[in-house]
């Protein structure tokens, strides 16, 4: 069926360039190209497929093909582009229209993104919202003895699993017609119609000690639609513009069976380490169907003194309104089932953005800049409490009520560019952004930017720009109580007052006609400067180099390298309520305490890199590309943690070992191709490229589908083997190109 | 052409052919005098607001990204791939889009037009869309909500814990589960915990590098519904 489907687009492609010739469209231009490659080696893993879609062969076809038709007389155009890679890709795009009077396109385009292959699974009812597991395993299971037998029992199960592959498919149709024959005035509107279909890990659990991997369907549709209306005459510029976007999801729930129970029961406040009890089966809510509408309005007019004025209102609502599921599945719970505080939560935001900006030269040498914005996020949904929810499906909690952030953020900022002499600019600029949350992690914010940079172009060989930034952000952010169960002292980053400070240098270097070298160099802070527990602090360093030369008429050389550094520091503490290094108990109220830990992560990565070009390589017409690259990154989590004495008066009182390898990877990309060009209209080339990946990470590290202790007992967790691998893969690959 | 006064009489009879210097070349103008050329046409549309925009306060110049005479593509782009354009200038972004965890730029399925307009907007960061959050919404329309129990850092803002162009961690995460969540969260017993290993406990290297908490989905394992839960019990996102 898809070579079916590739040979109708190619027999497709050469009809309508065939019939465009003989008919309306007096000249027709474009090019074409088919090919095939090969690959060898790990070509069917999921992280070297990640955004295709895996084949079952090695050998795939492709091709391609842009046609340009025009009517000389009256100005009539058609294009058309498409691309497709056999059970891969596909990208096609139609475009008619008159020049200067309207243009109309169609377009499809299909995209994978893989996530695992050969995943492990106990499950039947893969990619519907009911995931069912045979009654005899689970009645089996139920049947352990101990955490240790119940591994006994469920590896044999695991190891006959059926396997699937984890992935979906992004279809998207688009349409866009643009009616311009009233100039200045041009309406234009936008569709879109997308389906997501497939499956990815997710996760379900029945109680602290019961996780378990599980597939998320995917069934998704998105429809959008845009209306724009524009107004383009001189000196006034006008804008409107509707837009709608709906979300459907056909699976809004899912429902899926607790391996190791084959009967309901409750498992007390599911604290326990432990698979024993809870329910048989668990219900998951989904992403709800959504709508989101958004009127906006531009207006700019140039003004005296080369000066253009710009004003932009928007105001959008987010709506949703799903049924809600039941509170619980489980019909062990008492009072089974639950009242639910509404049929559907009628949830609501609306969305308010305001801009008014004013730039100005009113001399050649000053630019002149002042801006205000305005955004308002309001959740206007009704506050429903729960009586009383189910934790995990597993225990009888008492009432819950949600909480909706709303915020108005206001940004003011002023900013000048002087001209030194024409070949220096320096910048100033100053920025206020103000914040107030109702029900947020702060009350309000506050935070002052200040930047300024110079930009050279003094001599004609060295151009530069140096940038400096300061922020000061103050957050009103009050002490968190009992009733939070946090820590007092503890502040969320992204709500917490802050100092920022960074500096951006970046200059390029032509010493030569052959020679240009980039150098660029980034350094960031932010220190969380009130933050006694939580991220306290986070830098960044990122430094490259970039230089092409042209070593012969025929022969480019372009070498890069890359390195980034970053490192965070956050503390927290190990505490109960009421006991030891609890905040709240008067024994353990300082911010110091034995049970306190700190946390640093440093990632670093580096990326050196090659490439060649050349042209006319023995025979004329005959070109090779090259180009290589490395990517390493490594990482690394030191722990540190005073020591008390446990049991008395330290929750962790050990000395924490450090993991020393956090997601570190190593990437060696090659791909090379020689291009003979035979005449004016055929092209040929040949390819050759190789791609290896490889990962280090302490979880690879006796990793196993069901994790177990060191006592071989059950450790809480089922997965389906997720985990990405390393993989080597070389691919050749042929084409030929014919322009026309 | 003839040399004319300023009331139009023609002062010599001459023929004066016009020479190289009086050819603009844009590439040694200052750049806004060179985009007050393309301004004439071009200041409509996607680059109606390129005067307030951040290239053009950096002093960029339009023939740094497009050529008129040896253009690519519909938007006459200097060179055959979008992104190399971009990639001349934000290099660091060059870097982090060949991370592990990427969008896929370096695929050809997206650009960086397919969420920034270099051109100017009103948005944060030259999206095109009022905030970040918006953009997003737009290819992950399942984020959008609004949720029963909605996760707050979530509403507020997606790089709270997210970076769109590339991270070494999984899903473009900033940093990875429990660490990021522990950033923020330092409740009382689970939250709170230190998941580091003992090394004088026997058993504490497997417990703890297997345990459910850092193990594939980390903290999510349990609290799969992080973006929001339509759950009536999903308070804590664990349903």
């Amino acid at each position: 069926m898809k070579l079916l489907k590739f040979g109708i687009c190619m027999a497709l492609l050469a009809a309508v360039s065939s019939g465009l010739q003989a008919g309306i469209f007096d000249k027709t231009t474009g090019d074409a190209d088919a090919g095939v490659s090969i690959h060898f080696g790990d070509d069917d893993n999921f992280k070297y497929n990640e955004y295709s879609y895996k084949t079952d062969t090695a050998l795939r076809p492709f091709a391609g093909a842009n046609v340009l038709a025009l009517n000389n007389e009256d100005d009539h155009f058609l294009k058309a582009d498409f691309a497709v890679k056999y059970k891969e890709d596909l990208d096609l795009k139609l475009e008619t229209g008159h020049y200067g009077l309207y243009k109309f396109d169609l377009g499809f385009s299909r995209m994978g993104h893989n996530f695992a292959f050969g995943a492990k699974t106990l499950y039947s009812g893969i990619g519907t919202g009911e995931l069912v597991i045979d009654d005899a395993v689970q009645t089996d299971l139920q049947g352990a003895a101990s955490a240790t037998n119940l591994v006994t029992r469920l590896t044999p199960y695991m190891d006959s699993a059926g396997k699937i592959d984890l992935a979906l498919k992004r279809d998207t149709m688009k349409t866009n017609f643009v009616w311009q024959s009233l100039a200045p005035l041009t309406l234009s509107l936008d569709a879109m119609h997308e389906w997501r279909k497939g499956t990815r890990p997710f996760s379900g659990t029945f109680g602290f000690g019961n996780a378990i991997e599980i597939p998320e369907p995917i069934d998704y549709f998105t429809n959008n639609i845009r209306f724009n209306a524009e107004y383009a005459g001189k000196p006034l510029y006008a804008s409107l513009t509707y837009e709608r976007s709906v979300f459907d999801n056909d699976i809004t729930t899912l429902r899926y069976d607790n391996p190791f129970r084959i009967t309901d029961t409750t498992n007390s406040r599911a604290y326990a380490q432990n698979y024993a009890g809870g329910p048989k089966t668990g219900l998951s809510a989904l992403p709800p169907d959504n709508t989101y509408d958004n009127v906006s309005a531009l207006v700019a007019k140039n003004l005296p003194w080369h000066s253009r004025m710009s004003a932009q209102v928007s105001y959008g609502v987010m709506k949703q309104n799903d049924q809600l599921p039941p509170v619980t599945v489980n019909t062990a719970i008492a009072g089974y089932p639950l009242a639910l505080p509404a049929e559907s939560p009628d949830a609501k935001i609306n969305k308010g953005f305001y801009q008014l900006s004013l730039v100005s030269r009113p001399i050649q040498k000053l630019h002149l800049k002042a801006g205000y914005k305005y955004n308002q996020h309001k959740n206007k949904t009704d506050i429903r409490s729960v009586a009383a929810y189910v934790r995990m499906d597993a225990v009888i909690e008492g009432d819950s009520t949600p909480s909706y952030v709303s915020y108005i953020k206001r940004t003011g900022e002023l900013e000048a560019s002087y001209d030194l002499g024409g070949k220096d600019t320096l910048s100033a600029a100053y920025e206020n952004e103000g914040a107030a949350f109702d029900q947020g992690s702060a009350k309000s914010e506050d935070a002052n930017i200040y930047k300024l940079s110079w930009n050279s172009r003094r001599l004609d060989w060295l151009t530069g720009r140096l940038s400096l930034e300061h922020e000061n952000k103050n957050s009103d952010y009050p002490d968190y109580t009992s009733a939070n169960a946090e820590l007092p002292w503890t502040r969320k980053y992204y709500a917490a007052s802050k100092k920022t400070n960074g500096i951006s240098a970046m200059t390029t270097i032509v010493p030569t006609d052959d020679l240009a070298v980039n150098l660029e160099y980034k350094y960031g802070k932010d220190d969380y400067n009130k933050s006694l527990f939580g991220l306290r602090e986070g830098n960044q360093h990122i430094a490259g180099v970039d230089a092409d030369y042209h070593l012969t008429e025929n022969i480019s050389l372009n070498a890069f390298f890359t390195y980034e550094l970053r490192d965070t520091d956050q503390q927290s503490r190990q505490w109960v309520p009421s006991s030891t290094g609890s905040p709240y108990v008067p024994a353990y109220a300082s911010v110091e305490n034995l049970s306190n830990w700190t946390l640093k992560i440093k990632d670093a990565a580096y990326t050196p890199g090659l490439g060649i070009t050349v042209k006319d390589l023995v025979k004329e017409g005959l070109d090779l590309e090259a180009e290589g690259s490395l990517t390493k990154a490594s990482g690394k989590a030191d722990y540190d943690s005073a020591k008390g004495t446990a049991g008395v008066d330290d929750n962790n009182a050990f000395d924490p070992q450090d993991f020393g390898e956090l997601d570190d990877t190593t990437l060696i990309s090659f791909a090379s191709r020689l291009n003979y060009k035979l005449d004016d209209t055929w092209n040929f080339f040949l390819g050759y490229q190789y791609e290896r990946w490889k990962i280090k990470d302490f979880v690879y590290d006796g990793y196993a589908d069901i994790a177990v202790t060191g006592a071989g007992a059950y450790n809480s967790l089922l997965t389906m083997n997720t985990l990405p691998r390393d993989y080597a893969v070389h691919a050749l690959y042929l084409k030929a190109a014919y322009r026309f | 052409m003839y040399l004319q006064n300023a009331n139009s009489k023609i002062l010599t009879n001459a023929r004066v052919d016009p020479d190289f210097a009086t050819i603009k070349d844009p590439k040694k103008m200052a750049p806004e005098k060179a985009n007050a050329q393309c301004l004439t046409c071009h200041e409509k549309g996607k680059q109606a607001m390129w005067k307030a925009s951040m290239h053009e306060a950096k002093g960029l110049a339009c023939s740094q990204c497009h050529s008129v005479h040896k253009g690519h593509g519909a938007s006459q782009l200097a060179k055959a791939d979008a992104k190399d354009v971009c990639y001349q200038c934000h290099k660091d972004v060059k870097s982090q889009a060949n991370k592990t965890s990427h969008h896929p730029i370096k695929e050809g399925k997206m650009t960086c037009a397919s969420c920034h307009n270099p051109h100017g907007t009103a948005g944060p960061h030259q999206l095109t869309a009022n905030t970040l959050n918006e953009k997003c919404y737009e290819c992950h329309a399942e984020k959008r909500g609004p949720f029963f129990f909605e996760h707050r850092p979530v509403s507020e803002d997606c790089s709270v814990c997210h970076t769109p162009h590339g991270s070494k961690y999984g899903k473009l995460l900033t940093s990875r589960n429990p660490y990021l969540c522990q950033s923020c969260h330092s409740n009382s017993r689970h939250p709170g915990t230190i998941y580091a290993v003992d090394p004088g406990t026997a058993g504490s290297n497997t417990y703890q590098k297997l345990n459910n908490r850092i193990l594939a989905r980390g903290c999510l394992n349990c609290h799969q519904n992080i973006h929001g839960s339509n759950h009536p019990s999903g308070k804590t996102f664990a349903r």
